[in-house]
């Protein structure tokens, strides 16, 4: 066989070895406000950050929070997670913790939460320090809540051959704790489809 | 060039070809029907974790999500939902193109399942959701039966069935015709609205499980008693068993090239029935809430048999096509007149030609399908006296005799005074699962502010302007 043929035959071949389920990657830091190029309907980054903006700012203009003579203190219960569609799903705590740590940043003290996720280690950290075994600075009670901050996501989904679409709303509300009187309530909605192609039908 | 190097390069081809993508059947697949689910949980996670084609993908963990399930893994439902991730994955279009085209087969395309499977993988998502405590694994579980539900809408069929006289007449007489008729998944949605003291939602969930429930009497299953839905009683149950039966529906290619895909029942249906006995005492029979075949088999056409009917066609015209142009070119060959043979070598050529686009032509269905499900899923809601008691399973031939080597005694099993305690049984040859631990019930929402003692309010805190 001459070179020329074995040259093309090992081509040929190298082509189609590398064809085999070679998929081309690229990985770099994008714009968490944007869509991404991976696509679906669920919620984006950029839902999450747009939501926890809107939230945060209308919760500190709600009157029992920004005309409080003392910081109210917030408590937070896990959200009603009622999204009928198992991919659209999102981590309901991804939520509260966001919004927790962006009140704190902007809020400058108007607000204070409550560590209901770690109480038993204040108890006994409390309680230590009850019997002398640690030191303490200052005698102070465990804190009760003024407010609960909690919430719910509800969707409406539609599926047929030809794709998918998604309606999603996330209501949040601040509960005072006392009288469950909702002192604050607050929307945001979203709605994306995804199209099916013919031989997913 | 010489034939011989021509035939080098044309088996080289061939070779790497055929090398793309093949790969070895499951090994978990024999294990899982063997009973083995822990030996076949961990083959399938090996195989998920190797290389494989991307288009295969979704099956993969579709079956990883079952052996885990069958397995007792805590984190079955976490398997199962990447299942449903990869399946639900519109962004993913791998081989669509090269499947819709006249050279390439279905089965080259990103599998997403038959809307069986998808609606079963869901609602096992939901099982595996359910048994866990919590509110927030409710939800979990409710948005697995409910996706079920949704996936099992046929819209596109019944746009069809309106435009003609006949499907109107047929809207007419079932306008559910082409709603989810899966008993199962409402019945258990109405079970997650209960644990969560939704009461109104659980009897509407309820009522339509009894209207699915009555078409698989019409289908030669015994008739459930409307008792059997009454949401109180179904509140006060104290134990839910659900056993599933038998083996998943197989896909089989018809046509005269395999071009459509047909279903049949599973191998070795068997079991007809179970029976559930706990402290010596024979319970109510469960009752059947899922066919598998019924559902595999309702669907009506896809889109996609069109064009594999397409391709079908094609494969066949051009077939014909070569063997006369072929038959044709070698007789003109064969007279004296160098430029008649000259036109009969082109008109061979064509021939070979369109025998050569015949052969490649793809038109076979695609026939992947999950083998992990079973046949039947029935459902026995009870209320027992709290505490252990030895719970026992047997599995029934149609005979009424029962089947050896498959009886499951759950010893010493606690059933709870209140919350629910979820045991799943499946037929077959396999060792005593474990069940779940009981579910405790769940409190009201939100929790008292007394249940964290200490706590301190402040007077301070009201709002300046607020009376």
């Amino acid at each position: 066989m001459n070179l020329r043929f074995l040259t093309c035959l090992a081509a040929l071949a190298a082509v189609l070895v590398t064809g085999c389920g070679e998929r081309s990657q690229s990985y770099g830091r994008v714009d968490p406000d944007h869509d991404d190029v991976v696509g679906g309907t669920g919620t984006e980054s950029g839902d999450v950050r747009a939501m926890c903006d809107q939230f945060c700012r209308t919760i500190l203009e709600v009157e029992e929070v920004a005309g409080a003579a003392k910081a109210p203190r917030v408590a937070l219960l896990s959200v009603d997670n009622r999204v009928n569609d198992v991919t659209q799903r999102i981590d309901a705590d991804l939520l509260l913790t966001k919004m927790r740590a962006q009140l704190n940043q902007s809020a400058r003290g108007r607000l204070r939460f409550l560590d209901r996720a770690n109480v038993d280690a204040i108890r006994r950290e409390k309680e230590a320090m009850d019997r002398g075994e640690v030191t303490r600075s200052s005698a102070k009670a465990l804190s009760g809540a003024d407010f609960f901050m909690t919430g719910e996501i509800r969707s409406l989904s539609k599926t047929s051959e030809a794709g998918q679409s998604t309606y999603l709303v996330y209501a949040f509300r601040l509960v005072d704790s006392q009288s469950s009187e909702i002192v604050w309530e607050d929307l945001y909605e979203q709605k994306r489809v995804a199209e099916r192609g013919a031989v997913y039908r | 060039m010489s034939a011989r190097r021509w035939s080098c390069l044309i088996l080289a081809i061939a070779l790497a070809g055929a090398g793309c993508g093949r790969r070895e059947p499951p090994r978990a697949l024999p294990l899982f029907h063997a009973g083995d689910y822990s030996a076949a949980f961990t083959e399938q996670k090996r195989r998920v974790q190797g290389e494989g084609p991307e288009r295969d993908q979704p099956l993969e963990l579709m079956r990883l999500g079952m052996c885990a399930f069958e397995a007792g893994d805590p984190d079955a439902a976490i398997f199962l939902r990447k299942a449903v991730d990869a399946f639900a994955d519109f962004s993913r279009s791998t081989g669509e193109t090269v499947a819709g085209s006249t050279f390439g087969s279905e089965a080259s395309a990103y599998f997403r399942g038959h809307p069986y499977e998808r609606m079963l993988v869901l609602a096992y998502y939901g099982l595996a959701e359910y048994a866990k405590p919590g509110r927030a694994a409710v939800f979990d579980a409710m948005a697995g039966f409910n996706h079920a539900i949704r996936e099992d809408y046929a819209g596109e069929i019944r746009e069809a069935y309106e435009k003609t006289p006949e499907g109107r007449e047929q809207l007419a007489k079932d306008p559910d015709f082409f709603k989810c008729d899966s008993a199962f998944a409402h019945f258990m949605v109405g079970m997650c609205h209960l644990r969560v003291g939704e009461s109104d939602l659980a009897k509407a969930a309820f009522a339509d499980a009894r209207k699915q429930a009555a078409k698989l009497t019409a289908r030669g299953y015994p008739a459930v008693a409307d008792e059997f839905f009454d949401a109180e009683r179904l509140a006060a149950c104290n134990l839910l068993v659900i056993t599933a039966l038998g083996r998943a529906p197989v896909k089989y290619r018809v046509g005269q090239y395999g071009e459509f895909c047909r279903i049949r029942p599973g191998d070795t249906v068997v079991e007809a029935r179970a029976r559930v006995s706990a402290g010596g005492v024979t319970l109510d029979p469960p009752v059947p809430l899922e066919d598998v075949f019924h559902q595999a088999s309702t669907r009506g056409g896809r889109a996609m048999d069109a064009i594999n009917r397409g391709k079908a066609v094609f494969k066949a015209g051009t077939g014909e096509a070569a063997v006369g142009l072929t038959y044709v070119g070698l007789a003109v060959m064969s007279s004296r007149d160098r430029d008649t043979q000259a036109a009969g070598a082109v008109i061979a050529g064509v021939g070979l030609l369109a025998g050569a686009l015949s052969a490649l032509s793809k038109p076979d269905a695609d026939v992947r399908c999950l083998e992990l499900l079973p046949a039947t899923l029935q459902v026995l809601p009870a209320r027992l006296p709290p505490g252990r008691q030895d719970v026992v399973i047997e599995f029934i031939d149609r005979s009424g005799a029962v089947i050896p080597g498959q009886t499951v005694v759950l010893r010493d099993l606690e059933v709870p005074a209140e919350g629910n305690r979820l045991v799943y049984v499946r037929s077959g040859p396999h060792r005593a699962p474990t069940p779940p631990p009981p579910i405790p019930p769940i409190p009201p929402v939100p929790p008292a502010q007394e249940s964290l003692p200490g706590l301190t309010s402040d007077p301070q805190l009201q709002p300046k302007d607020t009376p």
